[in-house]
């Protein structure tokens, strides 16, 4: 197993879910930060160490996704930051027109397909 | 045949001149005696007499003398006859014209005596033929006078000096003056009005020197002078009488009287129906009229129209030289309005259909009509003299009057002024008719056309501020000068929301004027909120003055209720779906025109398209709302199921590859997701329960208290996962009641759930259960988000949530607290969420009422029966 340089960011307002992922990612050898809104991420953004991906749910209380990719735009330090949206809203649903995701996985997740995409950038 | 007259005292000698006269063929008329041929002569005409010189008693001298002296008989010749020798000269003297010696020759007697026959029969011819031509001459004479005198005409005769010198019957009757003391005097005198005189001057004297003359041998329109000094008209026809030596004229006149007043009426008729045809406005030409008859006919003229909604008459034209007088018969009347049912006047006319004639107004008649002492004396001060009021008739219908009065003109109407009224009034009739007609149909197309126009505009928006914003200016100008529309509030105030007014200065002035008088649904004595409760319109086509003193409660109110001038008012409801929303009021003012029956039917009849428009408005709105609540709803479901299924599909993977101490927490979020889901199922199918009206309760004694406990143990390791702090108060004891306990532990996990997850971290939650008379109170309060005042009234419908689907916060479908006011509505209670506003928490409170047992299988049937 390899250790990679830079963390995984976790949105995930689920608990079960969030802890879910932890385990996944940690067991692949993964360096994972979790965040359970919107506002928590970009504070995670902002102070911590730079993600080499941030893996986003979009329905959660206090800041959605939709609105966190919104302010993460606007901040040309973390705009580059590849976004993966992995939520249980279809990707075709029209709040989805304002992400700029690099892939969108539907809830619930395949995880060989999620760990494939996390390895195409970490 | 002449008469011979023979005078000898012989018989013999007579009949020997007998003998000797008879072959001339004459008679002989013989004579004894100088009496006797006297006695002969006084009798008869002789041509000649044959006198014997010596006679016994009167010799022939002497008979000659006699007969000389005698009438007649001074021309008679005389031939003496004598055996004597009488002077030559002394015979002539007696008148003879020749002497006869005796012994007569009978030769020379026939032929003397001839010749004087001769002389005789040719004088007497003569004499019988200048007879003749006088007898002729006077009978001319005599015919002349009556043909003068026959001719209706007035036949004046003038001579070079202008001085009168005939002047016939008929001249007599037109002047007024006599044949006796006219002849011989100035015609310009006596005949010619004074500014006329020095110009009949002037034309005689041209004639007289130079032969022009304008005035001859044809017909001219004069105005002459009557011998009471009025003037008059006549036609003229002067021709000059051949004569030697000066001219004489002889003028031919005929009153024009009559054929002036023909005329003038003729063209005031003909006038009047020129204004009448000009327009198809019914009271614009009546004004005309009105004006042509004051120049004309009268010195008032008025028009009074029944109005078609009222049946009363409005004086729609009053005419007189002076304004001023104007005026004050408009004060007289608005002073002393006509009373309906006056004997005589206005009203009676329009109650009998009949004209009057009023030749001479004494002053006893003005007495009589006077209300008092002051309308008397403006009555008098119109000076009025004379007076016609004829009815204004179509299809056997009185529509109105047209009066004439005659004040200072002294006019006196007479049958020939109110014959010519009368065809005034029927032209004027078929003129109002016409108009009337044409109106109607230019209305009738109006209405078409304004309803179409009003159909497609309100069914070009589904929006409902701009539907109403445009049913209002729809209505201006077509119906009325303003529009107002009122929109009834849940509050009950009727708010005014959009004011039409073609005119900006108007407009602010009525939206001042509604701030001033606040309406509210309850108000009794007011029109509007009246409309607005019980859904029927109502029509003042003419302003009371108890509205307009309704809405003047103040002296602004009063200014601007002046200033508005309204003079028609109506106002139809609004109703969408059977629910009166708001009103539309109309109003016309005092300039415009008067709002009818027919301008309400048409207000009626927009206001009904409009109440579609609105409707389609609504449900468009709604259908929208609802097709996005149902795509919200999937898109929810889809996410609440997938949400929990992601967390045991992704454990289970863990499950299968993790360390013992994973595979435990994995059976552990397993189940809980596995119920959570589970949940959101028995949720929807509740739902879909309660829409087909399956959902059923069964009916148990049921502990309310132990209900609520374990609700709360259910949910208290998620409370604890957020050190959430529920504090619990169980007031209710010994409390017999009956009710569907699973239910109702659904009701109290629901609105707990809730609780916990709009509370933050280390919130606290109250549950109290308490009895509050026959009911019991179950209200649970949070110290969590709070629900906006506008969301209060929604939060128990069906897929609802206070946050919108765009930035909903929490999970769950909206569907719990739909379910939770069914259990309770199944129970026969209510429910009901309070909120000081966001982040200030909420409190939900659920009232049931304590059911004893026998009303138990009641609430069920009941229960079964309801959605």
């Amino acid at each position: 197993m390899t250790a990679h340089q830079h963390p995984i960011l976790v949105v995930e307002d689920e608990p079960d879910i969030r802890e879910l992922m932890v385990a996944i990612l940690e067991g692949e050898g993964y360096y994972v930060s979790t965040a359970s809104n919107g506002a928590q991420a970009l504070t995670h953004l902002q102070t911590g160490p730079r993600p080499c991906i941030i893996l986003l749910d979009l329905m959660m209380p206090v800041m959605d996704g939709w609105t966190f990719c919104q302010e993460k735009g606007k901040d040309p330090a973390l705009e580059a930051i590849p976004v993966v949206v992995v939520s249980a809203v279809a990707r075709q649903d029209p709040r989805n027109a304002c992400v700029q995701a690099v892939d969108h996985l539907l809830k619930p997740v395949d995880i060989g397909s999620l760990l494939a995409t996390v390895q195409r950038f970490c | 045949m002449a008469n011979i007259l023979v005078v000898d005292d012989h018989r013999a000698n007579l009949l020997a001149l007998d003998v000797v006269l008879q072959p001339l063929g004459h008679r002989v008329v013989p004579a004894l005696s100088g009496a006797e041929a006297i006695e002969r002569v006084r009798e008869g005409a002789f041509a000649v007499v044959l006198l014997d010189v010596m006679m016994p008693g009167i010799d022939g001298l002497a008979t000659a003398e006699l007969l000389r002296s005698q009438a007649g008989g001074n021309e008679v010749p005389i031939i003496f006859m004598t055996a004597g020798d009488i002077p030559a000269v002394e015979g002539y003297a007696r008148g003879a014209v020749d002497v006869l010696r005796k012994p007569l020759d009978a030769h020379v007697v026939r032929a003397k005596v001839s010749v004087f026959v001769e002389l005789f029969l040719a004088r007497e011819q003569l004499r019988q033929h200048a007879e003749r031509i006088a007898a002729q001459e006077r009978a001319g004479q005599a015919r002349i006078a009556a043909l003068l005198n026959a001719s209706l005409d007035g036949i004046i005769g003038m001579d070079a000096e202008g001085q009168v010198t005939e002047f016939n019957r008929g001249a007599e009757a037109m002047f007024g003056r006599r044949r006796e003391d006219v002849l011989g005097r100035s015609v310009a005198d006596l005949l010619i009005p004074p500014h006329l005189r020095v110009a009949h001057a002037h034309g005689l004297a041209r004639y007289l020197s130079s032969g022009e003359t304008r005035m001859l041998d044809r017909r001219i329109d004069v105005t002459a002078l009557r011998a009471d000094g009025t003037a008059f008209p006549i036609e003229l026809a002067i021709r000059r009488v051949a004569t030697e030596g000066a001219p004489t004229f002889l003028g031919y006149a005929r009153d024009a009287t009559e054929r002036a007043r023909s005329e003038r009426s003729r063209a005031f008729l003909a006038q009047a129906s020129e204004a009448l045809a000009a327009s198809l406005d019914a009271e614009a030409p009546l004004q005309t009229v009105v004006r042509l008859a004051i120049a004309e006919v009268a010195d008032w003229c008025a028009v009074d129209l029944v109005s078609d909604g009222s049946g009363t008459a409005v004086q729609v034209a009053v005419g007189h030289i002076d304004p001023a007088k104007v005026a004050l018969a408009q004060e007289l009347r608005r002073r002393y309005p006509p009373d309906p049912d006056a004997p005589i006047g206005v009203p009676n006319v329009l109650r009998t259909g009949r004209p009057e004639l009023h030749a001479d107004i004494p002053e006893a008649s003005l007495e009589r009509i006077a209300r008092d002492a002051e309308h008397l004396r403006l009555l008098k001060e119109l000076g009025l003299r004379s007076a016609i009021i004829v009815p204004i008739q179509a299809r056997a219908r009185t529509l109105g009057t047209i009066t004439l009065v005659s004040a200072e003109s002294g006019r006196r109407y007479d049958d020939w002024d109110l014959a010519m009224a009368e065809e005034l009034a029927r032209r004027a009739a078929v003129a109002i008719e016409n108009a009337r007609l044409y109106r109607a149909a230019q209305l009738a197309e109006a209405r078409t056309r304004f309803l179409a126009e009003a159909t497609e505009a309100l069914s070009s928006s589904l929006d409902y501020s701009e539907t109403l914003e445009r049913i209002a200016r729809l209505a201006v100008p077509t119906i009325a000068d303003a529009a107002a529309l009122y929109r009834l509030d849940p509050d009950g105030a009727i708010r005014l929301t959009v004011l039409a007014e073609h005119d900006p200065e108007r407009e602010a002035l009525g939206r001042e004027l509604d701030l001033l008088l606040p309406l509210r649904v309850d108000q009794q004595d007011r029109t509007l909120p009246r409309v607005v409760r019980t859904g029927r319109a109502e029509l003042l086509s003419d302003l009371p003055s108890t509205v307009r003193g309704a809405w003047s409660p103040t002296t602004r109110a009063e200014e601007l209720v002046r200033q508005l001038a309204i003079r028609s008012y109506m106002v139809v409801p609004l109703v969408a779906r059977d629910r009166i929303f708001g009103a539309l009021a109309l109003t016309t003012s005092a300039s415009g025109r008067r709002l009818d029956g027919d301008d309400l039917g048409l207000a009626q009849e927009l206001a009904r398209r409009a109440g579609l428009a609105v409707d389609n408005a609504q449900l468009y709105r709604e259908a929208q709302e609802s097709s996005r609540l149902k795509d919200d709803f999937l898109a929810t479901i889809s996410h609440e199921l997938r949400t929990p299924l992601s967390a045991i599909l992704g454990w289970l993977h863990l499950a299968k590859t993790g360390s013992p101490a994973q595979v435990e927490r994995a059976i552990e979020i397993i189940e809980r997701n596995a119920d959570a889901q589970s949940r959101i199922v028995d949720d929807i199918l509740d739902v879909s329960r309660i829409i087909t009206g399956k959902l059923h309760l069964q009916l148990e004694r049921i502990d309310l208290g132990d209900i609520l406990a374990a609700a709360i143990e259910t949910l208290r390791l998620a409370a604890d996962a957020k050190k959430i702090e529920i504090v619990v108060s169980l007031e209710l004891v010994n409390c017999d009641t009956w009710g569907d306990a699973t239910r109702l532990q659904q009701v109290a996990w629901n609105l707990l759930s809730n609780a916990i997850k709009f509370s933050g971290n280390d919130g606290r939650i109250d549950v109290r259960l308490f009895r509050e008379g026959s009911e019991i109170l179950l209200r649970v309060s949070d110290s969590g988000e709070g629900i906006r005042k506008d969301f209060l009234p929604r939060v128990f419908e069906r897929f609802t949530q206070g946050d919108g689907s765009a930035t909903r916060a929490h999970g769950g479908l909206g569907l719990g607290l739909s379910i939770v006011r069914h259990v309770v509505e199944l129970h026969g209670g209510r429910v009901s969420a309070e909120s000081e506003g966001e982040g200030l928490g909420a409190t939900f409170t659920v009232v049931l009422p304590i059911i004893p047992g026998q009303a138990a299988a009641t609430l069920s049937g009941r229960a079964s029966e309801s959605e």
